[in-house]
């Protein structure tokens, strides 16, 4: 009976092996964005994206970044994303400001916040930088759990 | 025959250590870890404010306050800010400088105000520093009188919470008032909501 059934055994061992392997890989890397020029003050400054093929860099789309001065001198910007697909996402996003030289500020607004995106819907996220001497900034986009 | 039922177990077994899993000691208790400051791993508690809350909300508040633009109306910058009261309003205690050192830290940053912290009708952060301050004063007869802060900054926390079911919501709400001390009128009215939904804590979200 065994004997019999072995060819079907093997291949319910190879398709469990395939299966714990494949659970074991799944990757959630950060998707990223960050201006091209540091100094570029303009409104509509040119982007970096930086990004692994994945799950999400499929289904989200950086469309843009408006910068503007509030507050005398501290630059503001607004993140402008469009959902690709039909489905809701869950996501974490945070915005690590820099300075000239290129070195992260470790102020408030580098902490992984929420983010709810419905399906095919456009959002904007907003960040002000805390200091002057800010720069430019990474945008880091991650799904959530 | 024996041989291909002693690899199935062999062959599972090596399945699970060479997975990309992440690893874990062995143990059932033995899973304590590191975890970065307002970490997206960290612990999701429904019924108090977590680390990542307070932090949230300080940023949200702090980045509405430079938009509305309320700090350069101040005729001398930087202007001096006294911090005042937070009161906790929820049922849950905590320690209300966990929201305010990180409001602290960047409104200094920001170069627009100066935080006095021996000024105040309340504790001052600094007693010491204030009982100098006082000395100093007190023995000079042509002191000239020190600035007085030109902001005030308070507010409170309010928990709201409810249930449907098994499900529960509670809302926390972040309200700040910024004060010009000279005539007594709020500049800025800042308002941060952070609601968490479920039916049991979570790691993580």
């Amino acid at each position: 009976m065994i004997i019999k059934n072995l060819p079907r055994l093997r291949f319910a061992l190879f398709v469990a092996c395939l299966v714990s392997l494949l659970s074991g890989c799944s990757t959630n890397p950060v998707h990223q964005t960050t201006k091209k020029d540091p100094a570029d003050r303009s409104s509509l400054p040119e982007l970096k994206k930086v990004y692994m093929p994945s799950e999400l860099a499929r289904n989200i789309n950086v469309v843009s970044v408006n910068q503007e001065t509030v507050n005398g001198d501290l630059i503001q910007i607004q993140v402008n994303l469009e959902n690709l697909t039909k489905k809701s996402m869950n996501l974490n996003y945070k915005v690590e400001w820099m300075d000239e030289a290129g070195i992260v500020i470790n102020d408030s607004s580098a902490g992984w916040q929420p983010l709810y995106v419905r399906g095919a819907e456009n959002v904007a996220v907003q960040s002000v930088a805390s200091t002057p001497r800010a720069k430019n900034f990474w945008l880091k986009l991650q799904k959530a759990k | 025959m024996k041989t291909t039922f002693l690899r199935i177990p062999f062959l599972l077994a090596l399945c699970v250590l060479f997975s990309c899993s992440e690893r874990r000691p062995i143990g059932r208790k033995a899973d304590a870890r590191y975890i970065e400051d307002s970490s997206e791993k960290g612990l999701v508690n429904i019924g108090k404010i977590n680390s990542q809350d307070f932090t949230r909300a300080a940023n949200k508040l702090l980045q509405d306050l430079f938009v509305k633009g309320a700090l350069t109306k101040a005729p001398d910058q930087p202007a001096i800010l006294h911090v005042g009261e937070v009161r906790n309003d929820t049922q849950t205690y905590f320690d209300t400088d966990l929201l305010l050192q990180a409001i602290k830290r960047d409104l200094l940053a920001s170069n627009r105000v100066r935080i006095s912290t021996t000024d105040g009708f309340g504790k001052p952060t600094d007693q010491y520093a204030k009982e100098v301050r006082a000395s100093v004063e007190a023995r000079d007869p042509f002191a000239v009188t020190r600035a007085r802060p030109h902001f005030s900054l308070s507010g409170k926390i309010i928990e709201e919470t409810s249930r449907v079911e098994k499900v529960t919501q509670k809302d926390f709400y972040f309200l700040m008032t910024l004060t010009e001390v000279a005539s007594g009128t709020g500049v800025w009215f800042g308002r941060e909501l952070i609601s968490k939904q479920g039916r049991r804590d979570s790691i993580g979200f």
